[in-house]
């Protein structure tokens, strides 16, 4: 790679990184609240309820992601919707990262001490105040670490927005190859990856360390 | 306190089973206990102690008969409200570990008996006094002794103003050297004339507290009495072996 092949990529990797740091934060904050509403609801224990977001869960947890994208971008068009791609990029990992946090979530619900939901039933709370007042607090603290883990996925899976016409990391890295056929720039596109990673675990253990109940 | 000596609390021809009807905890039991009195309960372990308290404030269903309080009977519709007057002291604490020590006894008072925030304050504070932990309000559970998180757990019953405080072996998960420190506000409740009923196995604090002791064997009470006449006289050959074992070690 010559310095002059790399000043005329460098505004496309810039390009490309902030499309992927945007995408990213975006889909992971949607997919949060996505999971988290998931979770509540289902934690109200109203029975048609809880089965429809059941059967939501196990859909979209066991559809490739990129199918998903795929049916956005190609069938929103169909129905008149005009979307960005960006858009449909973060609504389609909205649907699908959602529902692995709700069952995230769901797991560490069922985790919730029975005896500290019984310690606020006894005072006459309605199930939706003991539920938004101890039982989801206490499990979307539980949930943090794996809420990360999961969040990390979700900045990889932004790397199928190249996919869908999208200039992001993964976009920018393969556009230089393709011109030159001269790999550096996929090692360059991994290495910002490791970095962004690295960046995302630092602030993630400090949010754990903030958030965590001692017991 | 005019209205002391009155029912508070009644059982009438209650049956209660677990395990598909096998495990009897209440068979056809009725019984009666008095406003501003210290009743305590007593039994073997699996007797059914826990699961009949519990039911007071609908922590269990029952499957037949029906439970009166304070002349309401306690059904779906009326449960939320008896709730709200019948407080439980749990044997491991339940404090809420995400909330302080200040909030976990206006937690209830604010969010449940929409008291005003300053006003359960105060009054939260008040009681943390009088159980000793004024100032810990600021602290976790998690930084607490046993015996502090379960004298935590009495202020946040006594905030709810309740009329009725249910007790299901407060000190059983107390290392014993905390157990008097739990005991001694209780027993300061017990002559503030409050209405109270108390599973336990401290066979001291039910000699000097309690206005009634029970025995709780078969789905029924089958020896209620005062403590002297519980203690000295028993009736029943099984109560008479219970307070050996238990008392006389
Ligand atoms: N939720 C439950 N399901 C099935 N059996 C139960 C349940 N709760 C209690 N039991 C059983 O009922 C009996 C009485 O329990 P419990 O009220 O806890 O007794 P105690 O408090 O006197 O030790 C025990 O045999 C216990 O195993
Ligand atoms: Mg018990």
């Amino acid at each position: 790679m010559t310095s002059l092949q790399f000043s005329s990529w460098l505004p496309i990797l810039l390009h490309g990184l902030r499309v992927t740091v945007l995408a990213s934060l975006a889909g992971i904050v949607t997919s949060i609240i996505w999971g988290c509403i998931l979770a509540s609801l289902r934690a109200l224990e109203i029975k048609p309820l809880s089965m429809i977001i059941r059967a939501y869960t196990s859909i979209f947890r066991n559809t490739p992601l990129l199918v998903v994208m795929f049916f956005l971008f190609y069938g929103f068009p169909m129905i008149n919707l005009d979307l960005p791609a960006i858009a449909c990029g973060i609504i389609a990992i909205t649907l699908n990262e959602g529902a692995f946090v709700a069952e995230i979530i769901r797991g560490a619900i069922q985790n919730v001490k029975k005896g500290e939901i019984e310690a606020a039933r006894s005072m006459g709370l309605s199930r939706a105040q003991v539920v938004h007042h101890i039982i989801f607090p206490l499990a979307i603290r539980d949930s943090v670490p794996m809420i990360l883990g999961q969040s990390s996925i979700i900045i990889k899976d932004t790397s199928l927005f190249s996919m869908i016409m999208i200039i992001d990391l993964t976009a920018a890295g393969r556009q230089f190859y393709a011109k030159y056929f001269n790999p550096t720039s996929i090692w360059i596109v991994g290495l910002v990856y490791i970095a962004l990673f690295l960046i995302f675990s630092l602030i993630g253990r400090l949010i754990e360390r903030k958030v965590r109940v001692n017991r | 306190m005019s209205e002391d000596g009155k029912v508070l609390v009644e059982f009438k021809n209650v049956d209660k089973r677990f395990g598909g009807g096998k495990i009897i905890v209440m068979d056809d039991f009725s019984f009666s206990f008095t406003k501003g009195e210290t009743h305590i309960i007593c039994g073997r372990s699996g007797a059914g102690k826990s699961t009949l308290i519990r039911c007071i404030n609908a922590l269990e269903t029952i499957d037949k008969g029906s439970i009166i309080i304070e002349g309401q009977e306690l059904g779906h519709k009326t449960m939320h409200d008896i709730r709200k007057k019948v407080a439980m002291v749990f044997q491991d604490f339940n404090l809420f570990p995400h909330m302080s020590v200040l909030e976990n006894v206006t937690f209830g008072p604010i969010r449940s008996l929409k008291k005003k925030k300053e006003e359960a304050i105060e009054s939260g504070l008040m009681y943390l006094d009088r159980v000793g932990l004024r100032d810990r309000a600021d602290a976790k559970p998690a930084q607490l002794s046993g015996g502090q998180k379960q004298r935590v757990a009495i202020a946040r019953a006594l905030n709810m103003h309740p009329d009725l405080i249910l007790f299901d072996e407060p000190t059983s998960a107390l290392d014993p050297e905390m157990v008097g420190e739990v005991l001694n506000i209780m027993k300061m409740l017990s002559e503030e004339g409050r209405s109270m009923i108390v599973v336990t196995h401290e066979m001291s604090f039910a000699k000097e507290a309690a206005d009634k002791i029970s025995f709780l064997e078969n789905g029924k009470f089958i020896e209620t009495a005062d403590p002297d006449t519980f203690f000295d006289h028993p009736k029943h050959e099984s109560v008479k072996k219970f307070i050996d074992q238990v008392y006389n070690k």
